[in-house]
């Protein structure tokens, strides 16, 4: 094979189906993973700014009892206290990689460090989110008024059998880890295909 | 450097033969290879301040051009069926105007069945770039680039002849 011909014939191709646009504004949004990845982290921090906004206001739209409500508040208060905590290192993430120019193989292997970094406090947050948040939900669904009796109260005082009481700690575990492993798969869909893609040119352009 | 968009642009048309090498080398289908230049050109201007001056504009077009085809994934389309063609058949029923057309079009057939670093060690080969530079625009080794790009130039030639088109 002649490269050298091949050089030629290519350099003489014809460049018609070639448009370049007139002005920038006719571009599309980047694809990249590295914009792909930013976009999602913007919409997730205003999701979740959002939701911590619907969960403080929601005991004020539903009558609920004194102790599941003092309860919620709490548990929600250290939630969202975590959930700003992991919001801010994603600032911090935007911020660093606001200016990624060039995708050089320096820039891939700086913006995985980072996201992994970002990634592991979003998980921490999320572990410990996960066993806070069934108390939340319990408070909502066993301490509003409309759906009965307090039912939260007598099983926040653990007033209950051996028996129950061994079916409600599993039955908490067991919603810990469906919170935990949704939010992971999710993170994973969201973030995680992305940075697979990057990671798997870093290892094509490893040394042989 | 500071270029206005109209200064950028017009420098982009000047060397638009980067562009459209660079496409026809990552993509086969025109859709992609469109995707493609408009992210090429969305990067070159994000990045326009990080050229210097030091070297010539086309080489720092061809650096940014190649780490953003390798960088840059197409979006996933649904395909009528599975079925694929044999390469040669396919080849075959093509109509070309002529030899060298059909040669080139043979060349690029085949390069679309190499990676994304190989794409761009054969890219940078035939456009005359020494060892040392393709090192640099790829953040590789030279000693790696020279192992990579004699494996890249035998697989080429082993999907070529593979093909039934030994040229």
């Amino acid at each position: 094979m002649d490269f050298d011909k091949i050089k030629e014939l290519m350099d003489s191709e014809s460049q018609d189906d070639l448009h370049l646009p007139t002005t920038l504004d006719n571009l599309k949004e980047s694809q990249m993973p590295i914009a792909r990845i930013r976009k999602m982290m913007k919409g997730e921090i205003a999701t979740q700014l959002v939701a911590i906004v619907v969960f403080f206001s929601y005991p004020f739209l539903i009558e609920m009892y004194e102790l599941p409500r003092a309860v919620y508040f709490i548990f929600m208060f250290i939630t969202s206290l975590m959930t700003l905590g992991y919001l801010a290192k994603m600032v911090w993430f935007l911020r660093r990689t606001s200016n990624v120019g060039q995708q050089t193989k320096e820039t891939i292997l700086n913006f995985i460090h980072d996201i992994k970094l970002t990634m592991e406090v979003y998980k921490t947050g999320i572990i410990a989110g996960s066993l806070l948040l069934p108390v939340s939900v319990a408070c909502i669904f066993m301490g509003a008024v409309k759906f009965g009796d307090d039912y939260f109260t007598e099983w926040f005082l653990l007033q209950m059998s051996g028996s129950t009481l061994i079916l409600v700690i599993l039955g908490y575990l067991l919603c810990c880890v469906f919170i935990y492993y949704l939010t992971v798969i999710w993170a994973d869909k969201l973030y995680g295909v992305h940075v697979r893609k990057l990671e798997e040119i870093l290892v094509e352009l490893e040394d042989v | 450097m500071e270029l206005t968009e109209q200064e950028f642009l017009s420098k982009i048309t000047t060397h638009k033969g980067i562009l459209h090498k660079v496409s026809r080398m990552y993509f086969e289908d025109a859709s992609d290879r469109e995707d493609l230049v408009q992210e090429i050109i969305l990067q070159l201007w994000k990045s326009l301040k990080s050229f210097n001056g030091k070297s010539q504009f086309s080489s720092w077009m061809y650096r940014v051009a190649l780490n953003t085809a390798i960088v840059f994934f197409k979006k996933e389309k649904r395909k009528p069926d599975n079925y694929k063609m044999p390469e040669y058949v396919q080849l075959a029923d093509e109509d070309y105007s002529d030899e060298k057309e059909q040669q080139l079009a043979i060349f690029y057939k085949a390069v679309q069945q190499l990676n994304k670093i190989e794409k761009a060690l054969i890219f940078q080969f035939i456009e005359g770039f020494s060892g040392e530079e393709m090192a640099k625009n790829l953040g590789m080794s030279p000693g790696n680039v020279r192992v990579k790009l004699n494996r890249t130039k035998k697989k080429l030639r082993e999907i070529i002849k593979t093909q039934h088109h030994g040229f």
